[in-house]
């Protein structure tokens, strides 16, 4: 029997590098309107401020909540984050049982 | 040689099939994500009726009683949400944020009833923060459809 571990985890390793290469971009973009989305956030409030519509102690609590906004949020990409690395992980356990047991049946 | 070697190949292929695959977070939830899109078009119909009658000509304050059946209807629908998140195992990240919505939702309401009124200026920038998290919320539930390559969250 000859089974050849080295390719068998290169397809192992291939199929774990897909999963991440398909889904990270989404993080990326998701980052990219989280920053958006705070930024115009602080500028409402600063304008607000400028103009007198709020005081700076309204201005402070609502930093405070922009604060708690952003923790949030980010608690969603460590959740797309954690989904990515389960995907990749067992899709590299897979594709490694998959190889092995080609290779066991190949010489029964 | 060939006994031994298939052996071990059979061993380890056992110890491989044994392992269930990892597990990081909660399985995808069509109702869950489905509850966050209904729960979210409330919230934001309640704002856009608040920012509406406020800028109705002569509209002086918008007080607590004209809104109060909303607020409490509403804020029940996000505890709904909060204690369904919280129910489901591996699903820290989303119980946090459906519970920053709740305390987001319970301090605007509380204030409104204080001072009687609910300043035109914060109310379209709480709407949007609420937009921000209901966000967050939704994409933390359709991630979890990303964990296993058979989910579809378009499904829904």
């Amino acid at each position: 029997m000859d089974i050849d571990i080295g390719a068998i985890l290169q397809t192992a390793l291939g199929a774990a590098t897909d999963a991440v290469r398909k889904n990270a971009p989404q993080v990326e973009d998701y980052l990219r309107e989280i920053a958006h989305g705070h930024e115009a956030a602080i500028r409402s409030l600063a304008e607000a401020l400028a103009r007198g519509d709020i005081d700076e102690a309204t201005f402070n609590d609502e930093m405070d909540d922009e604060g708690r906004t952003l923790q949030a949020e980010l608690q969603a990409v460590a959740v797309v984050t954690q989904a990515i690395a389960q995907r990749a992980v067992n899709a590299f356990r897979d594709a490694l049982v998959d190889g092995i047991t080609t290779a066991v049946q190949a010489a029964l | 040689m060939l006994f031994w070697r298939l052996l071990a190949a059979g061993l380890l292929l056992s110890l491989l099939c044994a392992c269930t695959g990892l597990k990081l977070v909660a399985d995808y939830d069509a109702e869950a994500a489905k509850g966050i899109t209904d729960t979210s078009a409330e919230v934001f119909a309640f704002y856009d009726k608040l920012i509406d009658a406020r800028a109705e000509p002569g509209a002086a304050k918008l007080p607590y009683a004209g809104f109060a059946t909303e607020w409490g209807r509403i804020e029940t629908r996000i505890r709904v949400m909060e204690v369904r998140e919280a129910a489901r195992p591996l699903n820290a990240e989303s119980q946090r944020i459906a519970r920053t919505i709740l305390e987001f939702w319970q301090k605007y309401r509380a204030a409104h009833q204080k001072s009687g009124d609910y300043p035109a200026v914060l109310a379209a920038v709480h709407r949007d923060r609420f937009q921000r998290l209901f966000t967050a919320a939704l994409v933390a539930e359709r991630a979890k459809a990303l964990a296993t390559a058979d989910a579809d969250p378009g499904k829904d």
